[in-house]
């Protein structure tokens, strides 16, 4: 089995964790270049370094930079994503609890390269250690003066801890602005997209903390640096999060292209695993005959699966798959937001269905209205959550149809 | 209610403080009083409907009060596949009714989505803390009043 070097976990078990620790290993100098060389140039080195947000969309990060850098409106807003709530991801709280200063440099360089006129971090409510941290890094970077001459018109840059409430909806990035500026997260209609109109309907940069804690090394080492690692067209190291059936479930950083059998090796897979679901509760089953496949995006991609959020839960053969969907149908009928019909009524259904499939009790049509349900859910939602609510079955009724389950 | 304008002070009366406010508001009384909603709707024009209606979109604001100290089981699949089950039917027969304290207030417990410890499953959050991973003997310690 290969070792991996720990890229953005680099720090990870650091003695010290304080500012001053962290400029002495190097940090901090990304900033200092990023202000030497100026806004454009900082951004038309994230946009060839070809790094794609983590957070599970894999949108070029460079782009949505350079549409607020340009905008007319003077006032835009960067917004650091840190509502991890996907079911089995753990990775942005390990990154935090690892490096807080290297998230919050690269949140400082995003605020400079946009020239932000104010920053958000939007932490699940969950999270209290992990605002904690960042609260306390922010203010050793505020006291060290790392916070002046960022923001356009010369004021320190104010960075906003918010805590979120409970919704895993709020993840969306249109429902996390509705929940920082007071209200229900309900997700918009997109378009308009958060670059053009984000929060407070300004100009906004979204990024996921996996996504900007890899901009320090990007703006120090030149767009090659990512491109070192990983495959031509998915750059750089992964985060994934291993649950489930793992000997040392645990976040493991691995260059894109690792096989997925030789992560479930590093994490201690039970040898026997009958199927892990990637991506989280929006991803998807997939069965022993694919651990072969290269944890990339071209890698998932032909193998119709998803990277998502970076979730990895294995299952042993003694795990009744029904009985997990049914949890993945219960999740979803309790976080979706309720304002469209087809995700409310639809993943209430779908649980419904899915409880009964999970106890034996079929009667025999539930799958063909699972599919039926999913079909429409998938085209007529308004966000992600319903879009996707339904993902998992389909690819576990798929490995049923192949006979790929174990009960 | 005077407590809830100092903390409208302290934190601010634009509508983007209102998470802000309730989540303080939650922690002193367990709950979203109705005269917490009233002074809300005075000092921060948030109409006590409007008010109502955030508090019951997130899991972490109830309209009910909460005992002081609330333990959170998470129910979702890496926890479920490490017996989060049996931790839920422990809260059940030591602690009561989901969602509910008992006379003195203390405690309460709930199901809640993944806490993202999956790592350390089966997870808890106990006064907003981590407590992975969960055993049986903690719930029975909360119930004693040890934990």
């Amino acid at each position: 089995m290969a070792m991996h070097e720990a890229v953005l976990l680099r720090r990870r078990g650091a003695e010290q964790r304080n500012l001053k620790a962290y400029v002495a290993s190097g940090g901090l100098a990304a900033l200092a270049k990023a202000r030497a060389i100026g806004p454009e140039e900082t951004v038309r080195i994230l946009t060839d370094s070809g790094l794609v947000g983590r957070g599970g969309a894999a949108f070029p990060a460079g782009r949505k930079w350079e549409s607020v850098r340009t905008a007319k409106d003077p006032i835009r807003y960067v917004v650091l994503n840190t509502d991890e709530s996907e079911p089995g991801t753990f990775k942005d709280r390990v990154m935090i609890e690892s490096d807080p200063f290297m998230v919050l440099e690269g949140l400082l360089i995003a605020c400079y390269a946009v020239s932000a006129t104010g920053a958000y971090i939007y932490v699940r409510g969950e999270y209290g250690r992990v605002a904690d941290l960042l609260q306390q890094s922010l203010r050793e970077l505020q006291q060290a003066g790392h916070l002046e001459g960022i923001e356009p018109q010369g004021r320190p840059l104010r960075v906003e801890i918010r805590r979120g409430g409970g919704a895993y909806i709020c993840g969306e990035e249109t429902a996390l602005f509705r929940s920082i500026e007071g209200y229900r997260g309900e997700p918009m209609a997109k378009p308009p997209f958060p670059t053009v109109a984000g929060l407070f309907r300004k100009p906004t940069v979204v990024n996921n903390v996996e996504t900007i804690a890899n901009v320090p090394d990007i703006i120090a080492f030149g767009a090659k640096a990512l491109r070192s690692r990983g495959t031509e067209r998915s750059p750089g190291t992964k985060l994934f999060s291993v649950s489930g059936h793992v000997a040392r479930p645990d976040t493991y950083e691995v260059p894109f292209g690792t096989p997925l059998s030789e992560l479930l090796q590093m994490a201690g897979g039970e040898a026997d695993l009958q199927a892990v679901l990637m991506g989280g509760a929006a991803g998807t089953f997939v069965f022993p005959k694919d651990f072969d496949l290269a944890l990339s995006y071209e890698g998932v991609a032909e193998r119709h699966t998803t990277l998502g959020s970076g979730a990895v839960i294995a299952f042993n053969r003694q795990t009744n798959l029904w009985q997990v969907a049914e949890r993945l149908g219960r999740f979803f009928a309790h976080e979706s937001c309720g304002q469209c019909v087809p995700c409310r009524v639809g993943t209430r259904r779908q649980h419904e269905m899915l409880a009964t499939l999970a106890a034996g009790r079929g009667q025999g049509d539930e799958r063909g209205l699972l599919l039926r349900l999913s079909q429409v859910m998938t085209d007529a939602s308004i966000c992600g959550l319903g879009q996707t609510a339904a993902t998992a079955v389909r690819s576990l009724m798929d490995a049923e149809s192949a006979g790929l389950l174990a009960h | 209610m005077n407590r809830v304008g100092e903390l409208i002070d302290e934190t601010g009366t634009e509508r983007t403080q209102l998470l802000e406010v309730l989540h303080k508001v939650q922690a002193e009384f367990h709950h979203i009083p109705r005269a917490a909603a009233e002074t809300i709707e005075q000092r921060m024009n948030v109409p006590v409907a409007d008010t109502y209606g955030v508090v019951t979109f997130y899991d972490l604001l109830t309209e009910h009060p909460v005992g002081r100290n609330v333990l959170r089981i998470c129910e979702d699949v890496p926890c479920c596949l490490h017996g989060s089950e049996e931790l839920v039917a422990e809260a059940e027969r030591t602690l009561g009714p989901e969602g509910q304290p008992g006379a003195d207030g203390a405690v309460s417990w709930t199901r809640c989505a993944c806490l993202g410890l999956c790592d350390q499953a089966p997870a808890a959050l106990y006064r907003e803390e981590p407590l992975a991973p969960l055993h049986r003997h903690d719930i029975a310690g909360i119930g004693d009043g040890h934990a």
